[in-house]
């Protein structure tokens, strides 16, 4: 892996952290690219649901990466972390080895739209969280017009979306 | 859900919010020691001879070692609640300071003198003692790993135990009268091998994420 890279996304993440959105999703983008490479080679069509549980366990446990280390490591343990869980859910077992992160190409998300775990974890959520999560993710809008379709404040709108990501992530660990 | 949906709502809710690792670190140390201490103060107090026993190395052997358990397991414990954190080798030396000391006192005791020190007179109280002691800071430890991030679960999980019964043992050591190092071998080491396992075994239902 490229010392270029590695630089380029730690500086992206640590704008994240203090609160640049631009710079996040960019972040989350090329990890997402990066991942979904090693993954595909590895467990094939499930790859996708790896990856989306990891960039959610990356977003909550985002306070976790000390600013000082390298943030690709901390990328890859996570993704680790999230396809073993994953496949114990499932009663199998899979290893991967960091060595298996180095040296793959980006790959974009396939064309091809499926109901992904994430998915069905989102019907899971109550009414309101769920309207909210999907509001923004799903419908791409942004907080504000959520509020306003809605007839939310943003600062309920916020929450409703904090607290509907975690429950999708706490879904998954519980599983 | 498509990928990128997914991260649209990652990035909406990019916000700081809530008290950072550092911080929560800080608090889990602050309240396990807390309540330690509370369970200590209800239950017991410090010896009576506390004063003369301090100039005693077997005392201070003793204490030395508790502390020595604590401050190792306490930055592991840290490490070991991020992603891909490692461990190192810094176990092994307590373990070796430990042998160490009982090995000396094994051999500059007389052959029927070392029995009766390894079981001291409150050897089933020490157990107990610093195993309930050591339940509140485990309790909190596990608590603060459930909103980090261990990967290596069981491992978090004892280190978890091996800092909580650090702290208890730093306790228990200001009451216990029983100070040969054979004794702080064999009965402290069980409560503070106990709750390691103990936390061992909860960390991976407990803290999962």
């Amino acid at each position: 892996m490229s010392d270029g890279l590695e630089e380029s996304l730690s500086h992206s993440l640590r704008a994240a952290i203090a609160g640049d959105q631009r710079a996040y999703a960019d972040f989350l983008e090329r990890v997402a690219g990066r991942l979904r490479g090693t993954l595909w080679r590895k467990i094939g069509t499930e790859a996708e649901d790896i990856v989306q549980e990891t960039l959610l366990a990356i977003h909550l446990k985002r306070d976790t990466w000390d600013a000082g280390q390298p943030v690709l490591p901390w990328v890859h343990a996570i993704a680790r972390y999230k396809m073993i869980d994953a496949f114990r859910r499932k009663g199998r077992r899979v290893e991967l080895d960091i060595g298996d992160f180095i040296e793959t190409l980006p790959q974009p998300e396939a064309e091809t739209v499926s109901d992904r775990e994430i998915g069905r974890a989102l019907g899971l959520l109550g009414p309101g969280q769920k309207a909210v999560v999907a509001s923004i993710s799903v419908e791409g809008r942004t907080i504000s017009e959520t509020a306003s379709v809605l007839g939310m404040t943003e600062t309920a709108v916020r929450v409703a979306l904090h607290r509907g990501l975690a429950a999708i992530s706490r879904h998954f660990a519980r599983g | 859900m498509e990928t990128r949906s997914l991260i649209k709502a990652l990035a909406e809710d990019a916000a700081p919010r809530g008290p950072g690792f550092g911080a929560r670190w800080a608090l889990a140390l602050g309240l396990g020691i807390a309540l330690a201490l509370t369970v200590f103060a209800a239950l017991l107090s410090p010896r009576a001879d506390l004063g003369a026993a301090m100039g005693q190395w077997r005392f201070g052997f003793k204490m030395g070692m508790a502390l020595l358990v604590a401050l190792t397991a306490l930055p592991l414990l840290r490490a070991l609640s991020r992603p891909g954190g490692r461990a190192g080798r810094a176990l092994w030396l307590v373990a070796l300071a430990l042998m160490a000391g009982a090995l000396a006192e094994g051999l500059t005791l007389p052959p029927e003198a070392r029995f009766p020190a390894l079981m001291g007179q409150h050897n089933w109280a020490c157990l107990a003692l610093v195993t309930l002691i050591g339940l509140a800071p485990l309790a909190v430890f596990l608590g603060f790993l459930r909103r980090a991030a261990p990967t290596d679960l069981p491992r978090a999980g004892a280190l978890a135990g091996l800092a909580s019964g650090g702290i208890a043992a730093t306790l228990y050591a200001l009451h216990c009268t029983d100070d040969s190092p054979l004794f702080v071998a064999v009965w402290y080491n069980a409560a503070v091998l106990g709750l390691a396992a103990l936390g061992a075994l909860l960390a991976p239902r407990l803290a999962r994420w």
